[in-house]
Parts: structure tokens; sequence; C-alpha cells
């Protein structure tokens, strides 16, 4: 325990304390009824919808398998880049794609932008495992468990003496799939929900018609629902603290605390962006 | 664009402002890094700076143009929604993405110059126990790109290549199909290949170099 009485620091499970929890309720209410304030029942909805992609990103980035340097060296498993690199490599790729078929509809974009975070993470930790077999000679085996739950593979035998583990086991690959889909689907549903207001409002402030406007709101609701993803996918690399396997790794029981931080991060972040549009017709 | 110029000149104009960056990231990491850690005792080397500094460089005048030429492209030809500065930060972020996982692994261990097994981890008390292979019996920056180079950079080159492509590929051939949802079934179908190719390698791997062995008398004398 700290000097300043925070929470011990256990390799597991890491709750989030009451004065946390409290705190953060707290500042969802707040955040949720600066946005009704602002934009009544839609600016109420796109919050809620900022909120749900922020959670989605926070909750992603915890499968996605991280190594960090050990990993580049073998003596650790993963994939040997940061948290928030790789987190949002995965995310904005997925952006990319449910961008572009923002057009066909709110199913079709969402799925577009989680198949293309899934995609990337897919090939990414693909190439790693080809790197690691044919060009360092490093068989996959975890350090944290003794069984891959997928397949079944044993791996002390394989593991090297004097490492954590190395290379990339197939529940890693799997896990590094699922958050990078999930993270795509976040990013692209914060930035349809950031697109929708900003159509909806710039005509009227900018006295122009939606065909004019809508560069000007593609570009800022894709900024945004940037720095969103930049924001929750470092606030989750705190809370992994450098190195995680994927879904079987203890640290993954952390997840609880994060996805409250991402909510509240999500929301407060979510409201500035969208309050951005009636401080400028303010002024 | 803005200026009505050349969309070609306009990025080699960029990607030539872009080469004094990085030449300043090169030389204020060398030097700080070497600078902060003085009590290491290490001494900087006037060879890595007047021959690696330009490389470096040049290296990332040919990035940056081909990253913001495929961008360009992206837009100018296939129609995608974002501007180019966007779709600029997006595409640098998920190269660095692939290219750090990738390559990185394969700065860190290269199997020809360490004493460690192929086919195995390198224990934590083994890193850094590289064999000193150059001329003059030290190794510095310069060897270390070049191995580097032979087989990280081709694989993370290829490990972006096949993300664009994939990407790409999806959406512009099947997203007509069955109003939309082509493009998401070929991204499953494809993820499943990867994961049945990722599958493949890791059982060969597991059979081809077979569980650990701790290392025996005859390696010890040999290193």
């Amino acid at each position: 325990m700290s000097a300043l009485g925070g929470p011990a620091k256990t390799a597991g499970v890491q709750p989030p304390t009451g004065m946390g929890l409290v705190i953060s309720i707290v500042l969802i209410i707040i955040a949720f009824a600066l946005a009704y304030f602002l934009l009544q029942i839609a600016g109420l909805l796109a919050v809620v919808g900022i909120t749900v992609g922020g959670i989605l990103i926070g909750f992603g980035v915890h499968f996605v398998p991280v190594g960090g340097a050990p990993a580049a060296m073998g003596q650790s498993p993963g994939i040997a880049t940061g948290v928030p690199m790789l987190a949002s490599g995965a995310g904005l790729a997925g952006l990319f794609a449910g961008a572009w078929a923002a057009p066909l509809g709110l199913p079709i974009a969402l799925a577009s932008g989680a198949i293309g975070g899934g995609l990337l993470m897919a090939i990414t930790c693909t190439m790693v495992n080809i790197i690691y077999i044919f060009g360092m000679g490093i068989p996959a085996a975890s350090g944290k468990v003794d069984k891959d739950p997928i397949t079944g593979d044993t791996f002390p035998e394989y593991k090297t003496q004097g490492t954590e583990g190395h290379g990339l086991p197939f529940i890693s690959w799997v896990g590094g799939v699922i958050g990078g889909a999930l993270g795509g689907l976040g990013g692209t549903l914060i930035y349809l929900e950031f697109l929708d207001i900003y159509q909806a409002q710039m005509p009227a402030l900018l006295s122009a018609t939606g065909e004019q406007i809508a560069p000007i709101a593609i570009s800022l609701a894709g900024v945004f629902a940037i720095g969103m993803f930049l924001v929750n996918a470092v606030l989750v690399a705190y809370n992994i603290g450098g190195t995680i396997e994927g879904p079987h790794d203890p640290k993954f029981k952390r997840a609880p605390r994060a996805i409250i931080a991402s909510a509240v991060a999500s929301a407060i972040a979510g409201v500035f962006a969208i309050g951005l549009l009636e401080l400028v017709g303010v002024f | 664009m803005a200026m009505q110029m050349n969309p070609i000149l306009a990025i080699v104009l960029g990607s030539a402002l872009a080469v004094f960056v990085q030449g300043v990231y090169a030389t204020t990491a060398y030097l700080g890094r070497t600078a902060s850690l003085a009590k290491f005792e290490q001494p900087v080397y006037i060879d890595i700076l007047k021959s690696m500094t330009t490389v470096t460089m040049a290296h990332a005048f040919v990035a940056v143009f081909a990253t913001v030429t495929m961008c360009h492209l992206i837009i100018s030809a296939l129609g995608h929604p974002f501007p180019l500065p966007l779709l600029g930060l997006i595409w640098g972020i998920a190269l660095g993405a692939a290219g750090s996982a990738t390559g990185n692994p394969f700065y860190g261990k290269e199997r020809q110059y360490q004493h460690q097994k192929f086919g195995a981890g390198v224990p934590i008390s083994a890193s850094g126990n590289i064999v000193r292979y150059a001329e003059a019996g030290e190794r510095n920056s310069l060897d270390n790109g070049f191995f580097s180079a032979k087989l990280g950079g081709p694989a993370s080159g290829i490990c972006f290549g096949l993300i664009v492509f994939f990407e790409l590929w999806r959406t512009v051939i099947f997203e007509p199909l069955a109003a939309g949802w082509g493009a998401i079934i070929i991204g499953v179908v494809a993820i499943l290949i990867f994961a049945i190719i990722d599958r493949y390698i890791e059982v060969w791997a597991r059979k081809t170099f077979g569980p650990y062995v701790v290392p025996g008398a005859t390696e010890e004398v040999s290193s």
C-alpha cells in the first residue's frame, strides 16, 4: 500500500474503489445532463453512444496481447510494441473502414469498422508469429497459463528457463483480433455519433447547405473520433501497466476499473466535443 | 491542394519538410540518450551522427512520400470521405503499429548474432549476450540497422502492405454485393484464413523446434 493510502497493488484483480465509483457516476450524470441541456434528446443520445463507444474501446484494448520491449528480445509473450500504439492502430484502421461504409447505414458501418480493426490485428499477429518462428526461432509459450484455453497446447515444457514465456500463442492471436474488432466498433460508433450531431447542427450555424457542410463535418467528426480513441487507449494502457498477454492473463480481470474510467472520460470529452459548436454559436 | 498545386509536387514538398523533422529527431534521440545516461560513460560516435542521420533522413523521405501518396490515391481514386491529413494520421499510426510489432522482434533477437539456441527464447540473464561480429570487434548502431534491415524491414513492409491491400480490396470489390455485407463477409473469411495460417505455423514451430532443453556442455564451451 502506498503512502497515499491507495488500493493495494496486486497482480490480478484490482477492483474499483467505492469513492471512485461514486465520483464516476456523478461525473457521468453531470455529463449526460449537460448534453441534454445543450442539444436536448439528440445530444443525450449522442453522448450515450459516445460513452458506449468509449467503453467498447477500453474493454477491447485489454484483449490485445502487448509484450513491449521484453517481447522484442524473446523474453515475454505478446506483440513487441506499446499498448496505445497497437490499440490505436487497430482502432483507426477500423475507423477508416467504418467511415467509408457510413453512407450504407449504421449496421454495415459498425460491422465494417469492427472487421477493419480485426483484420489489421489478424494480419499483424500472423506476421508477428512468422517473424518469431522463422526469423528468431521462438515457438509460442505463455508464461501465465499452462494450457492454451482454445487449442489445448501445453506450454511449460516449451518455455525457456529464465523467461516469462515467449512468442504469440493462439489464444493471444484470438484476443488480438477480438480487441481490434471491439476497438474498431467503438471508434466507428463514436465517429457516427459525432457526424450525426455535426451534420444536424452546422448548416444552421454556418448558414450553409448540408452538402457544403459535409467535408467539414466529416473532418471534425474524424478528428474528434481519433482524439477519443487516443484518450481511451492511453487510459487503459495505465490500467494494464505495460504488458498483457490477452484474455487469459490475470491482469484481464482489472478490466472493470478501466471500463468505468473509459465511460467517464468518454462522456466528459464527448460533451465538450458536441458542445463546441454551441460555444461557436454563442460567440 | 488548397494552393492549387500539383498534388505530386505538394507531396514531394511535404516529404522534404518531414525529412528535416526526422533529422532533428534522429540527432536529439541519439545525443539525448547518450547524454542523459552519462553515468554509463558511453561515447558519442561522430560516425553515427555523420553517416546514420542522413540515411535516416533519406529513409524518412521514402516512407513519408509512399504513405502520403497512398493516402492521396485512396481519396482521389477510391473516394474515401476523410481529408488527406486525417488519412495520413490514420495510416501513419497503422503503419507504426504494424512496423513496430513486426520489425521490433527481429531487431531484439537476431538469430545469427545471438549465442542462444535457435528454437527457444532468450533468458533474461542472457539479455544483450550478442556476438560481436563486426570488423573491429564491436558493433555500433550502423551494424544493428544493417542486420535488422535484412528480414525485419521487408517483413514489416509485407505486413503493412497486406493490411492496406485487404482493407481496400474487400471494400472496393465486394461492397456492392449483398447490399454492403459482401465486404464484411470477405473480411471475416480473410480473418479466418489468417487464423489457419497462424495456427499452422505455430504447430509447425512446436514440432520442428521441440520442447526446450537446457543448453548442454558443448554449447557452454562454444560460448
